[in-house]
């Protein structure tokens, strides 16, 4: 059996893109898959209720055109965490994009950061 | 071109080469059955041999054959005297016999092994191999190396549980005992073993990832991202300490797993004989159920953070310029009723008698006596 997917889509940093893969694969998963049970997690926890902020992505180019360092991130989720996403993003009058950008932001900087050999 | 050396030879005077490549045959994947032997004689016996058997000679009234060996021995069931051959002068024999046999694609596996690792002894290298029978040089390899595959391999490619010598090849470089089990499932569900399955059960046999294994970047990726997560936010107070203790009990404690977190064992040492004691010294650090069941309750609060996950504060703050302080984490295990009671005194304690956490007081005694 299939499970529908549909894009959500968000900018994120390349650097947090590159963090993603990975994790992805430090925890033999896939990069959707991942980032999927960091958007549930983050809507489970509801950090923002605890004083944590929205973050805004930027665009991936400037208004002249040069690159800013981010990166189009179409994650496709199941149809279920969209609307979980939509619907959040719709209570508290911020932008979806919005709202799973800081959920990666979140995991990353929260609950399972990088570290770099010596 | 050279003309055709085309005779008519008493079968008596022909036989087969004791270092043909192909052993079997009968194929037993061959379900047609002009392709059986006793089809092929079958065939002779009606249209006789249509493709010449290509021999080289011994002496003058001898002759080995190079390839035609499957007719010869059909021509033999047809009672036929004479058989069609062509007489070549060649030293390069098996790689004739090869070349033939994979064309057709009905030599196994093995067959093809143990015939490249002659070619091998013979001084041919790898390449020159893949070269002359048209195969790509990680087949030979590969090919080779299943000289090497245990016998119980060997054993599942005859029956057939083993079609692909990639699988083969893989599944001999898994523990024996895994091995073992991958071949006995697959007789017993009928099924083929692929490199599909010998992947997954490797994946069984390494350890799984930790929930807090942290993500290994290099370095200047690391500081790109650490450049990013450090962006002050104004007015954020966030502690992500409860979420971070939150998900990773979690992710230590899969539903269709035993209970191993201190909180979830209530059984005492009396019941304990009939059920085992499952032990989590990380989970038993950080557990806290209100009865003062673990003894980090007596740590300061700030150690007892640092000893499970490492301080995370909103930014500004220092801790993520440097990479966290990880816990040691001790793998959970199970004891016996038995072995609980034999560690316990080994420990030099005895368990008091309705001991609600069996789990948590050794731990709690593991703990005391390292400390002392």
């Amino acid at each position: 059996m299939t499970i529908k997917r549909i894009l959500v889509p968000t900018r994120i940093p390349s650097a947090l893109r590159i963090y993603l893969k990975a994790y992805a694969k430090q925890h033999r998963d896939t990069l959707e898959s991942s980032c999927e049970t960091m958007l549930f997690l983050f809507l489970q926890q509801a950090p923002w209720r605890q004083g944590l902020r929205w973050r805004t992505p930027l665009t991936t180019h400037s208004d002249e055109g040069e690159s800013q360092g981010w990166r189009q991130f179409n994650l496709p989720v199941t149809v279920e965490l969209a609307a979980r996403l939509e619907s959040q993003a719709n209570q508290l009058d911020i932008s979806r994009s919005s709202v799973t950008y800081t959920g990666l932001f979140w995991f990353a900087k929260y609950i399972c950061p990088p570290v770099t050999p010596l | 071109m050279k003309p055709v050396n085309l005779h008519f030879l008493p079968i008596s005077q022909i036989e087969p080469d004791p270092n043909q490549p192909r052993r079997e045959m009968e194929a037993p994947d061959e379900m047609n059955e002009a392709r059986t032997l006793a089809g092929l004689s079958e065939s002779i016996r009606q249209y006789g041999i249509l493709q010449p058997l290509r021999v080289r000679a011994l002496d003058k009234h001898r002759f080995c054959i190079i390839s035609g060996e499957r007719r010869f021995k059909a021509a033999l069931m047809a009672n036929l005297t004479e058989v069609p051959a062509i007489i070549v002068e060649t030293d390069q024999v098996l790689l004739e016999q090869l070349t033939e046999n994979i064309q057709r694609k009905a030599m196994t596996p093995l067959e093809l092994a143990d015939a490249i690792r002659q070619l091998q002894r013979d001084g041919l290298a790898v390449r020159d191999i893949a070269k002359q029978l048209g195969l790509h040089p990680t087949q030979v390899t590969i090919l080779s190396q299943l000289q090497t595959v245990s016998e119980e391999i060997r054993d599942a490619m005859r029956e057939g549980l083993i079609v692909s010598p990639r699988a083969a090849y893989d599944m001999n470089r898994l523990p024996y005992r895994q091995q073992l089990r991958l071949i006995h499932e697959a007789r017993k569900n009928h099924q083929t073993i692929g490199q599909k399955d010998v992947q997954n059960a490797r994946r069984d046999v390494t350890d799984p990832p930790s929930p807090y294994a942290p993500t290994l970047m290099a370095k200047i990726e690391y500081n790109a991202l650490m450049e990013i997560l450090s962006q002050p936010i104004e007015s954020e107070h966030y502690d992500p300490t409860a979420d971070r203790l939150a998900i990773f009990r979690e992710l230590e404690t899969p539903a269709d797993k035993e209970p191993v977190s201190v909180e979830t064992i209530t059984l005492s040492v009396g019941e304990c004989r009939e059920r085992p004691v499952n032990i989590n010294p990380a989970i038993a650090g950080i557990s806290s159920d209100g009865e003062g069941r673990h003894e980090t309750r007596e740590e300061p609060e700030s150690s007892h953070q640092e000893s499970v996950l490492p301080p995370h504060s909103p930014c500004p703050s220092p801790p993520l310029d440097k990479p966290p302080v990880l816990p040691v984490r001790i793998p959970s295990f199970t004891l016996k009723p038995v072995e609980f009671e034999k560690f316990a005194d080994l420990l030099g304690e005895v368990p008091p008698p309705g001991l609600a956490d069996p789990g948590g007081w050794l731990v709690n005694l593991i703990k005391s006596l390292a400390r002392d």
